[in-house]
This record gives C-alpha cells, structure tokens and sequence, in this order.
C-alpha cells in the first residue's frame, strides 16, 4: 500500500465557501484525506511515508491554468526566438548559430515582427540563404500571419503555388514570402508534416517547467485557423498520458466532429475577431494609432448565432475568442438568440479573453451566465499609460480587463496564461491582477487566487474533484515558500512554488521534510 | 525508348531499364537542363555556370566532359546509330533525331486555347505524380535551384487547367459523375477555391443529390470559417440557399431514378418473439446497411424520427447525414410506426427492388405480424417479403 504523505506547518487556503484555514494536510492515494490544526496531525506520522514541512507558506489548490496553447508552446520553447531581432543580419546571425549547434536539422523560427526590423520588411529566401543552405528554414511572424522560407524549404516543403499568398520576383520565381490562403495551407502541411512522438517529447519537455510553477490541471486550446487540427488530435489521443491534467479545448467549427470524438465541448480560439497587437481586434472606436480602422469581425451576426445555437442544440459547452467591446458585444448577442431558440441553459459557456467588456456587456454576460476567461499577465506586460493598450486603444486603455467590476456583478472569471503568448505563470498572473494598473479594476489577492483554482475547476466543471483543498477531493496541491496573502502585493511575483503535487504524487519539490 | 519522368521522384529508364540510380544528382540535373532546353543548343560556361558555381573554370569544364561523357555511357545510342546528346567543342544540346519521351515535355504540348479530347487530357493529367523534381536540392547551385522553383510553378498551373478543362469537357456531354470527381480532386489542390465549390454544388444540385449537395456546403463553409475565417461568397450562398428553401425545384432522384431498371437488394431479417417491433426495425437495419443511406434520409424527418423510436441506428445516421440538432424522441404510438415503416418502404422501393427474407418468421413478435399484414395487403411495389 502506497504510505502516506503530510503536510504540516503550512497556511493551507481551502479556498471553498467555508473559507478555512488548516495547518496541515494527509494526502493518501489520489486524494485529501484529512486536514487540521495544530499538533493533531501527530496521529498521522507512523504512517506517513513523507512528511512536508511547508515552512508556514501558503498551501494551496494545484493552479488551473484556463487558457494554454500546449503543443505549440511546446514547439515553440523547442523553436529559435527571433522576436529580438532588429535586422536582417540579427536574423542571419540566430539562424547560422542554430545551423551551427544542430547541423542539416530543420531550423523553425519563430516571433519575427517586421515592425522591428531596420528594413521595414521581411527579409526574402535569398536573404536567409546567405547565412543557412544545409537546412530548411521556416520563419513564422509574430502573429503566424506570414512565413519566410529559405530556397532548401521552399523545395522541401509541399508549397501551393497556385494559391493566393504568394510572392514572386520579376522571373517569376517565388521568393520565399508566404501569406494568405497559401501560408494557412502551408502552415497546415508543415505542422502535418512533424510526428507525434515530436509533439510528445517536446510536450512532456515543456511541462516540466509548468509543473514547477505549481500548474497542475492546463486547458489546452488546440487546432484551428493559425494552428494545426493535428495538434488537438494529438491531446486526444494521449489523454491520461501526461504527469498533469490536460483538459481539451477543440478550435474548430466542426460540431459533428466533436460530437463523433465524444467531447463535450468545443472552441478556444474561434476567433470572433483579432488582436489589438495586430489592430484586427473588433472596436466601437477608431484604432488610437491608426485613425479610420476599428478592427474587424470574423463572421456575420446571422452566422454565429446559428452557429451558437446549433452549440446549444448540441449541448456543447462553447469557448469563443473575443478581445474588442464589438466582438464581445456580437457573440453575447449569439448567446442571447441561442438561449433565446433552445431554452438550454447550464452549458458554462466561455468567452476567452474579453479584454474590453462594457458593463452592460457584464450584466448580460451574468444573466446568460457566461464565464469569462481571462488573463490577467496582459495587464502587466501591455497595460498602464505607456504600453500597447494605451498606443492602441488611447484613454480607452484604462477600461480593459476590469476584473473587479466583472467579479462584483457576479461573473465567474477564470485565469489562464495564454502561454506561450505570456509565461505560464499563475503566480504572475495573480500579481498582475491584483496590481492591475488601473486602481478601480484591482482585486484581492483571494480573488485573484479563486481564477487559478475553484474558478478554473468550476470552468472545466470540475469543481467537484479539484479546484479547492477538501476532504475528498483529489490531491492536486502547490505550496509556496511564503505566506502570500501576507505579502506585500507589489511582491507577489517574486514568490516561489516550493512543491507541486498532483492527484497525490510529488512532480517538483523543494522543500526538505 | 528512353524515358524521362521529371514530375515526381525523378525517374529515367531505357527501353524499359531503370537506369535512374546509376546516374549522380548532377547527371540528372544535367539531363534536366539539356530537356527543357531541347530546342537549342546549351552553352558549356552556361552549364558549368549552373552545376558547379563554385569551382574554378577548368574545374567545372573537367566536370562537365566526364558527366557528358558517362551519360552517353548510360544512354546507348538509337537503332540508327543516334546519340541523345550532341557534344560539340563549345556547347551541347539533346539531338533533335533521338526520340525519347518526357513528361515535363508532354504537358507542354496542353494549351488551354486549343481542343482535346477527354482521353488526352486524362492522359496528361495522369502525368502529374508529384511535384517537379521532387525532393530536389543543390546547395549552391542557387540558379538551378530557381530553376527547380519556376518549373513547380508552372506545372502546378498547369496541372490544375488541364483539370479545369477536362472537367469543362465532362459538363459539356453531361458526364456529371466524373466531372465532379475532377472538381473534387481540384479541390485537394486547392481547397479554399470557390469556384470548384460552386461547380461542385450546382452538380449536386443538377443531379437531384440534395442532402450531398448540403452536406458539401456545409463542409466547405465550415472549412473557410476555421481555416480562414471567411464566410463563402455570395454566389455560393445563393446557390445554398435555392436548395434549402426550394427542395421542389430540385430533380428528383426518383424520377430520374424510376427511368432505368431499379438495383435489386435482398435482406435478411431476424425475429424475436417478446421483443415490439423486433422484426420492422430489424428491416429498417438491414436497409440501411445495404441501400443509399443518403437516399434513405430523404425520407420526410418526422418519419424518420418516429422510426428511430425502434431503431436509434436511424437517428444516429440522421445525425450524421443531415441534422446534429440534438432530438429528444419521446414515446411515439405505435399507429405512428407503422405509419412511418410504410413510408420508409415506399421510400426505399422507389430505387429498388427489394427481397425481404424472414430467416425465423415463428418467432415474430405479434405487432411485427400485424404490420407484415398491413403491407401485404397495401402491396408496395417492388416488395417482395419471402419467409
């Protein structure tokens, strides 16, 4: 029989509706079995076969993470970063050192903004030739909306030609610059092409470092436009086969398809519009800095309410990708018609992002009961007088991510990263929610640790078997190396995840017992 | 007769013998080069210049002669006395008076102006095994390499206007099935088109196969939304819409159908004696195993769901073909069933003929007895119930 493992010394938050606090916690198998105060826990010691002292840190729920892009945060960590390249030849300079540290392997870059380059433009095949010919190279923008390609790639890789998307020079021959129709199908044959015991290695890789950061259930948002179908297919097929919870979110509009894979729910990012990064997010104002755009919407109010409501037919919890006030404003108005034709309720439909709701948006959103999942983080890298929001959206910027509004009319958010878009870090995300750079849209620390937990359970419904610390309930359990509801909230980021245990099982441990 | 295969894995064989893995890649590309130029003479320095940029000239001279040279040992000479290549001091070219066949230079022949038969064009279509020079690369050979890369594009293009033409010959003489098999094939090239999708629809809709038709669209729609984010033009929406809102003006499949002779089916069904209605959704199972599952879901939904009272395999082929609107089906009265199963039998007779064998007619439960009678007596045409 498997011993026992306790937990003693610590600052256990429940985070359920009792709202208790205990010293110590028994795990035994999977699960809680008992929990304490004081000395109590001695009864317990012969049996157990470990014993953690927390060092009175906080012992909380295993973290939720609500929004996460797994396989290509994967591939991506495994991918050359060129978001920090300024030129051309920063961009050689990276390339020729990957070719260099693994010889004729395909080089995959990844981040590269031609904003940020000197040329003001992507640089063509023959450009990246210079500095890689042994290997393919396949160079994705920052927002995946266009690929560079080096001659041996556009010879390896099966290229459409005769799509829309492709660029030519005066001879007519291609010069590596893919976009469009052509850089979808391209991406789809590239992303195709790598084998699942790649994804597999490089998942299981990359979940090393979330565990450490205390996450032990993730809601992969896979497949769809800019991704890859294989991706979601892939998480699928090897539920149960990673050391955490990994709970699919399939981007994709294909109802039968979800229903003949038995999942009970469907989306993620189906985008209902854009990025501000990008200005394609849907506004009801003009681009700050760019006058006569207000972004754009992904489908017709006719289309999405059919489809929606063909969600709720189908008794599929539905997650859609919303960021601007119009897009928000459009799919709660879907929600609205499906509820309205089908009378289904009790779905726990997601809205992801929802970066700019209105209140009205809000109190609508509560009566539909919608759940917003949100991240936090984009605070904290984007928001404030100084950063993207406020170049993009002009005043505007101080009404994102509201959370403090959005909690006190009873709106249920849910916390996710969006990794690799910000780090898989729940602590952070914590931090920048409770240092939200607009005072009024501030929550407490508590607040802010219910998106990561119970919030996150409740999303995925799964609130009956995770997401708080009962007796019970399955032992998915972080412990910090201080007392985070004691800590000055300006330093919540720099608090360390000790231990990470899940479903009874120590994955990451720091602390001696 | 040498053979030259340049659209997918290289291949070049003489006479029959495949002579490919004997040759380097430079011998290929040098083949290559010589053939698309077939009609004029090739520079030595320009083929040097292609084949080996970064040797010294002497070097790449030297190159050449031995390559040239083991070529003509490769590529034996024509019963006449002909070599395939023709070598002269300061160039070489492929000799006008060899014949040899090759794919690249057969798709050159298609010119999409002037006539061809269906035949021809299937025969260039059947050309296109993959794409030019697959799997081909030189490292520094920067200008064959663009080579490679023009010729890709071309034949890519023509690839999908031999398709085109071809499928606009099937529509002229109304060889619908095959057209459509072009379109769809097109389709796999590119995917986002909507000009084949159109085509595609509108023969569905000509050929009277409307939940085909639906079902396509809805397909491909959900297809530009995920891929691209796009909602389908309004000519396809239109087309859409003419076959959801007025499926009467559509052809009938069995008008057309009752024209030629009806395909004979013959199922078999088992009994079970304590069990409503074993034997009526033992029929309806074994039809749809063996008939048109799309023709069959044809049939007016509200029959189809009272029948799927019996026989959930009906609701989940309902699912599947034409609606995932989820349906709870309460209990439906058994005059209903019978009703329904009547309707269903007529559906099915209209495009068959069929033979329903009772394998253990004693066993049969007594409402499956009563509906046997009840079509006995209505006699559908085209039933024929053995026991």
């Amino acid at each position: 029989m498997k011993k026992d493992l306790l937990i003693i010394n610590g600052k256990c938050l429940t985070m359920s509706d009792d709202d208790k606090e205990y010293s110590w916690m028994l795990i035994r198998d999977d699960n809680i079995q008992d929990m304490g105060w004081g000395d109590d826990y001695k009864k317990y010691i012969a049996r157990a076969g470990k014993v953690i002292d927390a060092k009175k840190g906080t012992v909380l729920p295993g973290f939720v993470d609500s929004h996460f892009h797994v396989v290509q945060a994967a591939l991506n960590s495994r991918s050359l970063d060129l978001s920090k390249a300024r030129s051309f030849r920063d961009i050689g300079t990276l390339v020729s050192e990957a070719a260099k540290a693994s010889p004729k392997r395909n080089i995959r870059g990844i981040g590269l903004d031609a904003q940020n380059l000197k040329e003001g433009r992507f640089p063509d095949r023959t450009v990246i030739d210079k500095y890689c010919k042994e290997a393919p190279v396949f160079i994705n923008s920052v927002e995946y909306q266009t690929s560079v390609l080096n001659t041996y790639a556009l010879l390896y890789y099966k290229i459409p030609f005769t799509l829309e998307g492709i660029d030519f020079d005066e001879n007519q021959v291609p010069t590596g610059i893919i976009t469009h129709y052509a850089n979808v199908l391209l991406r789809e044959n590239v992303l195709k092409s790598i084998p699942n015991s790649t994804r597999m290695e490089a998942v299981n890789e990359f979940l090393e470092s979330v565990i450490k950061n205390g996450i032990t259930t993730i809601n992969a948002m896979e497949g769809g436009r800019l991704y890859c179908d294989k991706d979601a297919e892939f998480i699928y097929e090897s539920a149960g086969k990673f050391t955490i919870d990994v709970v699919l979110f399939f981007s994709t509009m294909d109802i039968m398809k979800i229903k003949e894979m038995q999942l009970n729910r469907i989306g993620g990012c189906l985008y209902v519009d854009g990025t501000f990064g990008a200005r394609t997010a849907a506004l009801t104002f003009e681009y700050n800095d760019c006058p006569g755009n207000m972004g754009g919407l992904n489908f017709t109010q006719d289309a999405l309410n059919e489809f929606v409501r063909e969600c709720y037919a189908n008794k599929l919890q539905l997650a859609l990708y919303t960021i601007g006030d119009r897009a928000i404003e459009q799919a709660i108005t879907a929600h609205e018609y499906a509820l309205e034709k089908t009378g289904n309720t009790g779905l726990r439909h997601r809205l992801e992002h929802v970066e700019l709701p209105t209140l009205d948006h809000i109190r609508r959103a509560k009566k539909l009961g919608l759940i917003f999942s949100m991240s936090p983080t984009y605070e904290h890298i984007w928001g404030g007088p100084n950063k993207l929001y406020r170049e993009r959206l002009g005043d505007n910027y101080k009404r994102t991510n509201p959370f403090s509004q959005i909690i006190q009319e009873g709106v249920v958010i849910c916390g996710g990263s969006d990794c690799d878009v910000t780090p898989a870090e729940p602590l952070l995300g914590i931090h920048s929610a409770v240092n939200h750079p607009v005072e009024s849209h501030r929550v407490s620390v508590y607040e802010a640790i219910k998106m990561f937990t119970c919030n996150g359970a409740y999303s995925i419904f799964e609130e009956d078997r995770k997401g708080t610390l009962e007796i019970g309930k399955l032992a998915d359990v972080v412990i910090l190396d201080r007392d985070i509801l004691s800590t000055d909230k300006k330093k919540i980021k720099d608090i360390k995840v000790m231990t990470t245990i899940k479903s009874g099982r120590i994955l990451y441990n720091k602390l001696k017992g | 007769m040498l053979s030259i295969k340049m659209l997918g894995q290289v291949n070049i064989s003489c006479n029959g013998v495949n002579i490919t893995d004997k040759m380097s890649t430079k011998q290929i590309a040098l083949i290559c080069l010589l053939v698309l130029n077939h009609d004029r003479e090739m520079n030595r320095e320009k083929l040097c210049a292609y084949l080996w940029p970064d040797s010294d000239e002497e070097a790449a001279r030297y190159n050449l002669r031995y390559n040239l040279w083991k070529m003509k040992n490769l590529i034996p000479a024509d019963p006449k006395g002909q070599n395939f290549i023709l070598i002269t001091k300061d160039s070489c070219r492929v000799n006008k008076k060899y014949r040899f066949q090759c794919d690249r230079l057969c798709i050159d022949s298609f010119d999409p102006h002037k006539q061809k038969s269906v035949e021809e064009l299937l025969q260039l279509k059947e050309l296109f095994k993959g794409d030019f020079l697959e799997g081909f690369y030189m490292k520094n050979c920067n200008e064959f390499n663009e080579i490679i890369l023009f010729e890709r594009v071309v034949c890519q293009t023509k690839q999908i206007e031999i398709m085109q033409k071809l499928a606009d010959l099937y529509e002229e003489v109304n060889r619908s099935e095959e057209e459509l098999q072009v379109l769809h094939e097109m389709m796999t090239i590119e995917p986002y088109n909507e000009n084949f999708a159109y085509r595609i629809l509108n023969i569905y809709k000509k050929t009277g196969n409307r939940t085909s038709a639906i079902n396509y669209f809805k397909k491909f729609e959900s297809k530009l939304r995920r891929e691209l984010n796009i909602a389908p033009n309004n000519d396809l929406k239109l087309l859409y819409r003419t076959l959801t809102e007025t499926p009467g003006s559509m052809i009938k499949d069995g008008m057309n159908r009752s024209k030629v002779e009806k395909k004979k089916l013959t199922i078999k069904t088992r009994c079970m004696k304590n069990i409503d209605f074993f034997w009526v959704a033992d029929v309806i199972n074994a039809l749809l195993q063996k008939a048109d599952r799309n023709y069959l879901m044809e049939l007016h939904a509200n029959y189809i769901l009272d029948l799927s009272y019996i026989q959930n395999e009906l609701l989940l082929q309902y699912e599947r073909s034409v609606s995932l609107e989820h349906r709870e089906v309460g209990k439906v009265p058994a005059v209903r069933i019978v009703n329904a199963f009547v309707k269903f039998l007529n559906h099915a007779s209209q495009i068959y003929d069929i033979n329903i064998h009772i394998e253990n007619y004693n066993e049969m439960d007594p409402l499956s007895i009563a509906v046997l009678k009840h079509i006995e007596t209505s006699s559908i045409d085209n039933i024929c119930i053995t026991k």
